[in-house]
């Protein structure tokens, strides 16, 4: 019988030192006058690994041990969702890009075959998967903290609707410095909106990932599909919009992409509530 | 299967530990230029621009790191090479199969590796010297490159042992690379572009300029991850079959 105190006084301290871990180093830079176009902004990226850590300081603090990480890569029986991992960013950036030309008009594409025919411009995609799937070990610095370590928690305390909201909640709040001190997603003119937008779409695409995780009981799919949706996600959306479209309506179209995800994400909610309901399927991830 | 590649570890763990000393030594002389302060005075003195000798420096110390993982990942199949290991492990639920995949998986561990560090020391680079080169892309190549060629020479490895695997390798590798030689010096590289816009592609990519020049070696690009997954699973397949031919060869 699970200790929910205990899980709860992990889940907080968890979250507390994933905050301070990723959000000092963006205020000491933001502080310290570091733009986006300063050569330092790269380095931020790695704060991508302060969920990771959070998790296994975490774990040594609580003395809670190092079962249950989902670092198992189960790939027998369980490839499909290595796939869908490459295959389901894809489809989420050309869904965003279709709804985007919706709202503002036929696609810019002619601004990229100016210069690069079609078949390039495709195989440029293909490329930045192929760095996305590559460079997974950021993003597993994420997935490791949140679906490998809050998830399950948050499960053992309350239930799978509780568990996919809160998370995504927090997910959300998690990049708040980004957002309010850089405009990450929605510029820099509503920076409190933009982070209860990235709240609503940190739920859907945590749906999605936790899904995944979920699924093939390894932490590596969700943290291959995080690191393409970043890779792929500018390099599909020029294929719809103008650059000039997209600098002057930052917001509505992070927006617009937050809608998106919440759309897609109701569609894991909903197949994760259902399997809850009928057996018994925590995330209590594998004996390692 | 986790097993066996936490065994490797512990098999490796001194050449590891030494592999790790040197490319901490390689990665602190990346700072180099920057400590000593005589970058300016050896652009004057080779007549060539700051940034262009950054690059070069960079480059060949991260070809470097590349060439040294290159020489190390062979070396962990010599510790398997024990007619007795070989019988006990055929003999387990994970037989000949999951000891070749345990080394390829522990293979493709120790280039992602890599990767990720010379990555993360090309990003703490460009905040020393304040210059903005963007070397994934060359990361990325020497990653699969280093794949595709673990997946040429590993079944010649389980095949003949890694001494004669080795040498029968050796050869056909100078085979290719010399009809490679012939063709780049003979051939017809109209696909690529000329010589001049394929080094002008690359240092504009380092240098993040978004003009991309040639179509053919964007695509070759794109194609590169992908063959060399592709072979990369063959070659396992490959070595599977071989294994249990190449432990007669072993001489214990």
């Amino acid at each position: 019988m699970k200790n929910k105190k205990m899980t709860i006084k992990r889940i907080i301290i968890y979250v507390v030192l994933a905050f301070l871990l990723t959000g000092i180093p963006i205020v000491v830079a933001y502080a310290c006058g570091v733009t986006m176009e300063h050569p330092a902004f790269e380095l931020i990226s790695y704060g991508m690994f302060g969920p990771a850590l959070s998790s296994i300081l975490t774990r040594l603090i609580t003395r809670e041990g190092f079962q249950h990480m989902y670092l198992r890569v189960n790939w027998k029986g369980h490839g499909m969702y290595y796939l869908l991992a490459i295959l389901l960013p894809v489809i989420i950036c050309i869904v965003d890009g279709i709804v985007e030309t919706m709202v503002y008009g036929g696609f810019y594409s002619h601004e990229i075959f100016s210069e690069l025919s079609l078949t390039a411009y495709i195989a440029y995609i293909f490329y930045g998967i192929a760095i996305g799937v590559t460079s997974f070990i950021i993003a597993l610095g994420e997935e490791l903290g949140w679906r490998g370590y809050l998830m399950p928690k948050l499960q053992e305390v309350m239930g799978m609707p509780g568990t996919l909201v809160l998370g995504g909640i927090i997910w959300g709040l998690w990049h708040a410095p980004m957002i309010l001190l850089y405009g990450l997603n929605y510029g820099t003119e509503h920076p409190v909106l933009g982070v209860l937008a990235m709240c609503v779409m940190c739920f859907g695409m945590g749906n999605i990932l936790t899904f995944i995780t979920m699924k093939s009981d390894s932490i590596y799919p969700a943290a291959i599909a995080h690191g393409v949706l970043d890779m792929v996600a500018s390099l599909i959306s020029v294929l719809f919009i103008s650059a000039q479209t997209a600098t002057e309506h930052v917001f509505e179209i992070g927006l617009l992409d937050t809608l998106v995800a919440f759309v897609l994400g109701m569609i894991p909610f909903i197949l994760l509530i259902r399997s809850t309901g009928k057996k018994d399927h925590s995330l209590g991830g594998t004996v390692e | 299967m986790v097993g066996l590649i936490y065994k490797e570890m512990i098999l490796q763990k001194r050449s590891l530990i030494l592999l790790g000393g040197a490319f901490a030594l390689l990665l602190a002389i990346l700072f180099f230029p920057a400590a000593s302060g005589y970058l300016n005075t050896i652009s004057e003195t080779m007549e060539m621009p700051a940034d262009a000798l950054l690059v070069l420096w960079e480059l060949g110390i991260f070809i470097i790191l590349f060439l040294i993982m290159g020489i190390y990942q062979p070396t962990i199949f010599e510790v398997d090479e024990n007619k007795k290991w070989a019988g006990f492990i055929t003999a387990s639920p994970l037989r000949g199969n999951g000891q070749i995949a345990a080394k390829y998986w522990f293979t493709l561990l120790l280039s992602l590796v890599l990767f990720e560090v010379c990555r993360l020391f090309a990003s703490i680079s460009v905040v020393v010297y304040g210059m903005s080169i963007n070397l994934n892309a060359f990361f990325l190549l020497l990653f699969y490159l280093q794949l595709l060629l673990r997946a040429f020479e590993y079944p010649f490895l389980v095949r003949f042992g890694s001494k004669s695997g080795g040498t029968y390798k050796g050869i056909l590798f100078l085979i290719v690379v010399m009809i490679v030689i012939i063709y780049l010096l003979f051939g017809d590289l109209s696909a690529f572009g000329s010589l001049n816009d394929m080094t002008d592609w690359l240092f504009q990519c380092l240098m993040m300029e978004d003009t991309i020049s040639s179509e053919g070696l964007m695509i070759a690009q794109a194609i590169l991850p992908y063959g060399s997954a592709i072979l990369y699973y063959l070659s396992y397949r490959i070595s599977c079959k071989f294994y249990q031919m190449g432990v007669e060869t072993y001489e214990k």
